[in-house]
């Protein structure tokens, strides 16, 4: 069994062993609610086993965050991500035999849900259609864009430049050009003036196509791209 | 080969609605390739005392790689790589045990199968 260190607590610090709503069960409960002795609800996920002990990592919780783990809003390991947490392992025969106080964070990453990972398969599926979603109505419209700075770091082969110092800050954007611009985009570049830049952004990336290149006549305080 | 079960299978067991043993499989696995000890029910390792006495005799396999991938993805120590079998009939049976996973299915195999043969590693390790 994987080792941390924490404060130990007796063992039956958490109350009994005895899951209440099983929210996925493989080879016995994975991930279930349970009842502290104060009669608190937690929430208990699978870590690890060995020829002794399964070890079940338990946070506080609420019905909020069980409904939210249910229908694919939150993912395991964020409802995990709790102030306070305790690694709890238990017999084959469901006996506590330890019960420790640790920090989430220092949970080894292979001993925990990985991030993002829904309750149940079928979750991702909606849960990524809804961010698809989400993303394509926030994101997918290409917008105009027009900003202001200094060409740096050109990258021939791929075709693209980062343009920085915007609007006098150390802000930054990449664009990506076609060939026909290629000898104003170098020529920027080896001058090191300000220029002015207008182009489209792209779907979803964080990139703008340069469409056209131009000395700034404008002052700089009138860029408008995305932020 | 012969089709028995293990004398150590409880009576009716497997159950009556419990069918040939047929199509892909998954699961989880801590060896590549897989071995003997992936592939051990409960009742051969003791654990899950409190279970029906039949499903531990039988295995846990998945049908659908998705359920699988995302399987480790949850529990990382369940096993670091996915094996996969295509079940036949000579390999024993199978029920569809769903509970909370919905492709979950229990395999019973025949006492002389060699389980971990029959097994590939199909994904990389995480």
């Amino acid at each position: 069994m994987w080792q941390i260190s924490g404060c130990q607590l007796s063992n039956d610090y958490l109350g009994p062993f005895s899951p209440d709503r099983i929210l996925y069960e493989y080879d016995g409960p994975k991930i279930f609610t349970v009842r502290d002795r104060e009669q608190d609800l937690c929430l208990a996920c699978w870590s690890a086993a060995d020829e002794q002990s399964n070890r079940f990592i338990v946070v506080p919780t609420s019905e909020t965050i069980v409904k939210a783990l249910e229908s694919g809003e939150l993912p395991v390991a964020q409802a995990l991500d709790q102030p306070r947490c305790w690694l709890w392992d238990i017999s084959h025969d469901e006996q506590i035999l330890q019960c420790l106080k640790v920090a989430f964070q220092d949970i080894p990453a292979d001993c925990r849900p990985a991030p993002g990972t829904m309750l149940r398969p079928e979750l991702e599926h909606s849960s990524r259609a809804r961010v698809t979603e989400a993303l394509r109505k926030s994101k997918s419209e290409p917008a105009i864009v027009q900003l202001t700075g200094r060409i740096r770091e050109v990258d021939r082969d791929r075709m693209s430049f980062e343009l920085r110092e915007i609007g006098e800050s150390s802000q930054s954007q990449k664009f990506v050009f076609e060939e026909q611009l290629r000898d104003q985009v170098i020529e920027a570049l080896d001058s090191e003036e300000l220029v002015t830049i207008a182009g489209q952004t792209h779907p979803i990336r964080n990139l703008v196509a340069a469409t056209m290149i131009s000395r700034p006549t404008l002052p700089i305080s009138a860029n408008s791209g995305p932020q | 080969m012969s089709q028995q079960f293990s004398p150590d299978f409880p009576p009716d067991c497997p159950p009556a609605d419990a069918t040939a043993a047929s199509g892909p499989v998954y699961c989880l696995v801590h060896n590549s390739p897989a071995s003997d000890r992936d592939f051990q029910s409960h009742a051969e390792t003791g654990k899950l005392p409190n279970a029906p006495a039949c499903l531990r005799s039988g295995l846990s396999v998945l049908r659908q790689l998705a359920d699988a991938q995302h399987q480790r993805r949850l529990f990382p120590q369940l096993g670091r790589w996915i094996a996969r079998a295509h079940l036949e009939t000579h390999h024993g049976q199978t029920k569809l045990t769903p509970g909370k996973v919905p492709d979950h299915t229990t395999w019973w195999p025949y006492h002389e199968v060699n389980r971990s043969a029959l097994f590939t590693i199909v994904n990389e390790e995480l």
